[in-house]
């Protein structure tokens, strides 16, 4: 039996364990407003998100979809996440980009799945203006919430079943 | 034997006379012959032989160097004198005709004595002379004779036809129908008697009795013939033979009794020590195996046997098997099917936990045997190590197959499932505690540690502490005494504790006010940390006033609060509970249909209910048809048990859209992971929930997929 020490890159069962706990997890918290999963019965490294607009913001009610790739060597790697839906937001530009530290340089592997949509749907109320990705809406946000809203509905797309 | 047929004057062409200065004629030398076997045959029959005349003396002279011829002839007259006497053995007169013939046989050895052969001829004559007596004592023949061992005849008829030469063939006989008796014997005497040994009782009757009656052979007088050239030696041999074929024998009905006498442990430990004692040959090894294996699958590897019973089964399998082979090879082999098996079964891990947790069900013995002290590890630097037995299957763990939990454990590859359904045990065990005494949890805890070690149950050690901090919160709460000391919570962190039931239900009020209060000292005890109530677990204590009786009910807080509605108004609709306790169809009906069943309601038409208090209902107003009772029942308990894969369905629901049962059902295989309990149920019983959740309005139908409502 060959022994493998931990914090090496992992092989392909752990990502798949750690994937599938988080799953439990995430579905056994049941967080409101927030819900992930795998696309494919296949392959549990792409999932589905969706991330509810929170309250007292302009996205409120509405409803967006994400997606996520997570790396063989998840959690030592972050996920790729993409907004799937069309947005409309200073942090995240036109083809669904997302401009934030976690996801970046100051990813942890003490991060995982629900961590991530938490951040993502607490982005949506408190953007970072100072590094925009979207610069109109990061000036209409400080400016002119309404014109904000409106452009943001006007890109806004009801989810489909 | 055949003879050839050999005339004299054929052989007289070939052959000339040896002496050639002696010259004699032909026809000469045939008269000598002819008078001597005449001389020969008169000699043979008269009591008193006399001298040769001297005629006979010279014929003799002459004939010298012809024996070849004489013999044949002399052995030729032979047969024929043996045939005519027809001495058949089917007379009563055994030892007449046993004489006869043995008279006959002397007087043509007396005869050939004269003819002074050389030790080749010598011998041919007695091989010839042998050869019509076996002819005329067949085996069938002998073997009737010796049927009957008791009859006294057979001494003196053993005698006579020892003397005759036949002493070989009566032995062979006989060792044939000891070795028959024998097994029949065994078969009749030791046929299921597994609780005591049979061995010695065996070894007695071959020596006491069966020995005895066979050992027909005259013991002193008889030399070549006699059973044994050596006595003492020899005697000891035939009864070793003998007591060997008995094991055999016994060791084959122990084989064939393989599975029942497992299923007899432990009553039947003298049969299995027996069995270690006489087996001994590998070919008995396999055929155990094989016949043990077989067995097991007609009889208890299918559908029909409780897990409980093959359970059970594998540990008396592991404790006999043990005894017959300590070493554990064979039981490492015949558990190898059966352990397969078990595998597959759902409720496997459910009934063992349930044994090593609990000591009032049928696998009680488990938790005795979780008590008892776990033997050392296997030490590879062992210094009394060594190497494996030589049939061993390749891996083959030493020192593994004996422990009977450690096997039960080892069925699966993890031992998370074991680890799951423990804690989901304790978790029932604790909240039904009433005293928070974790005293002997705490025990068992520790039993449990030693096998799966500390890391794997560290939940369980929050849970006992829940336990043991409530005991104290409780103390304090009921200190200034606002609260009724009969009101006691057991404060749980939520996320330690499995299957804690996520729904509730409107509570009595007085429990409601008690509980508020509770709450409030709480909060004020533990500062930032606050109780929610789950209503759905506890146990209450409720004196019913009935009939003019008390009678006292131990029931859940539920079926409490829907009898407690009945206080106030004697007749509620289904509808009513429902409302009053905003509670879900399913658990109203349960908690009625409980305090139907226990006489206190009765259901005087669908889903209206009255208390039996009054005398117009009469005894036999028992519960309904019990058989759409008990469908609803299955109903009600698939949906709790896939009330638990309800997030994924809504999780996936949520992310990936409308979606077909085959789909839903495909994700929860992949998906739902074995320790919170996997995912068994059939597409069927899914389609059967998702429609339930239509019924809830939680979900919808739309083109043949399932939709979340919005």
């Amino acid at each position: 039996m060959h022994s493998q020490k931990k914090g090496v890159v992992p092989d392909g069962h752990s990502v798949t364990n750690r994937l599938q706990n988080e799953l439990v997890q995430l579905m056994m918290s049941g967080t409101p407003g927030i819900s992930a999963f795998p696309e494919s019965d296949t392959n549990i490294l792409k999932w589905t998100g969706t991330i509810e607009g929170p309250q007292g913001t302009p996205y409120e009610s509405l409803v967006f979809k994400i997606s996520l790739d997570f790396p063989s060597n998840y959690p030592y790697t972050a996920p790729t996440i993409m907004f799937v839906s069309p947005m409309w937001h200073p942090n995240i530009d036109m083809k669904g980009n997302i401009c934030l530290d976690i996801l970046k340089e100051k990813w942890s592997a003490i991060y995982n799945v629900q961590t991530i949509m938490l951040s993502l749907q607490s982005l949506l109320g408190e953007p970072n203006n100072s590094s925009p990705l979207n610069a109109q809406a990061a000036q209409l946000w400080d400016t002119d919430m309404d014109e904000y809203k409106r452009l943001l509905m006007q890109r806004y797309e009801e989810i489909e079943d | 034997m055949t003879t050839l047929p050999l005339s004299q004057n054929a052989f007289l062409s070939v052959f000339s006379p040896p002496d050639s200065s002696v010259a004699k004629s032909q026809l000469e030398i045939s008269n000598d012959l002819d008078m001597v076997l005449i001389w020969m045959q008169e000699l043979m029959r008269s009591s008193d032989p006399k001298l040769p005349s001297n005629r006979i003396k010279v014929a003799l002279k002459n004939v010298c160097g012809t024996e070849d011829i004489l013999l044949l002839r002399y052995i030729d007259s032979m047969r024929s004198d043996f045939k005519r006497r027809d001495v058949s053995i089917d007379g009563l007169d055994l030892r007449g005709t046993a004489s006869t013939v043995a008279v006959l046989k002397r007087g043509y050895e007396f005869g050939v004595r004269y003819l002074r052969l050389d030790p080749v001829h010598q011998t041919l004559f007695e091989r010839s002379l042998h050869a019509v007596l076996r002819t005329l004592f067949p085996e069938k023949t002998l073997l009737r004779i010796y049927s009957q061992l008791f009859s006294r005849d057979v001494a003196s008829v053993t005698r006579i036809l020892e003397s005759i030469g036949l002493g070989e063939q009566i032995r062979n006989t006989v060792m044939r129908l000891a070795v028959g008796h024998v097994k029949t014997h065994v078969t009749e005497t030791c046929s299921g008697e597994w609780d005591e040994p049979q061995l010695q009782e065996l070894d007695r009757w071959i020596e006491t009795e069966l020995y005895p009656r066979i050992n027909v052979f005259p013991s002193a007088g008889s030399k070549s013939v006699s059973w044994e050239i050596n006595e003492a030696a020899g005697e000891y041999d035939f009864i070793a033979a003998l007591k060997g074929i008995a094991r055999d024998r016994l060791l084959d009905l122990r084989i064939t009794e393989s599975f029942d006498i497992v299923v007899d442990y432990p009553d039947s430990c003298p049969a299995l020590e027996e069995m270690k004692l006489c087996l001994t040959a590998s070919d008995q090894r396999a055929s155990l195996v094989n016949s043990f294996i077989q067995a097991c699958n007609k009889r208890l590897l299918h559908s029909a046997v409780n897990t409980t019973d093959i359970i059970s089964f594998y540990i008396a399998l592991i404790r006999g098997f043990l005894v017959i082979d300590p070493r554990g090879v064979l039981l490492d082999k015949v558990a190898r099917p059966l352990r397969r098996y078990l595998k597959d079964r759902d409720d496997t891990v459910q009934k063992i936990v349930h044994g090593i947790l609990d000591t009032e069900n049928e696998l009680a013995e488990l938790a005795h045997e979780l008590k008892r002290p776990t033997k050392e590890k296997y030490d590879d630097l062992d210094v009394n190590w060594c190497p494996d037995p030589i049939d061993a299957l390749p891996d083959f763990k030493k020192g593994k197959v004996g422990d009977i939990i450690g096997a039960l454990i080892s069925l699966f590859d993890s031992s998370e499932v074991f680890v799951a359904e423990c804690i989901s045990l304790f978790a029932i065990e604790l909240l039904g505690l009433t005293d928070y005494d974790v005293s002997e949890v705490l025990f068992r805890l520790e039993l449990l540690k030693l096998r799966f070690g500390e890391n794997e149950i560290s939940a369980l050690d929050v849970m006992v502490r829940d336990l043991v901090e409530s005991k104290r919160v409780n103390a304090a709460v009921h200190s200034d005494g606002l609260i009724g000391s009969y009101y006691s919570l057991t404060v749980i962190s939520h996320l330690y504790w499995p299957n804690i039931a996520r729904e509730t239900f409107k509570q009595p009020a007085l429990v409601e006010q008690h509980f508020t209060r509770y709450r409030a000292r709480f909060e004020t005890l533990k500062q930032g940390r606050t109780l929610h109530p789950v209503p759905m677990l506890g146990t209450v204590v409720l004196e019913l006033e009935f009939k003019g009786k008390l009678v006292e009910f131990t029931v859940d807080p539920l079926r409490a609060s829907v009898v407690a509605l009945f206080e106030k108004s004697s007749r509620l609709t289904l509808g009513d509970i429902m409302a009053e306790l905003q509670l879900e169809k399913g658990y109203a009906v349960r908690a009625v249909n409980f305090w139907i069943k226990s006489g206190i309601l009765y259901e005087p038409e669908t889903e209206v209910y009255i208390t039996l208090e009054g005398d117009e209902v009469s005894e036999g107003h028992k519960p309904s048809s019990g058989f759409s009772e008990d469908l609803n029942d299955e109903l009600e308990r698939d949906v709790l048990v896939m009330a638990k894969y309800l997030p994924f369905v809504t999780g996936m629901l949520t992310n990936l859209g409308a979606s077909p049962v085959a789909k839903i059902h495909g994700f929860l295989k992949m998906l739902v992971p074995k320790d919170i309990g996997g995912y068994s149920a059939t597409e069927k019983q899914l389609e059967m929930y998702l429609d339930h959740l239509v019924e809830e309005d939680k979900v919808e139908v739309v083109g043949g997929k399932y939709k979340l409502r919005k």
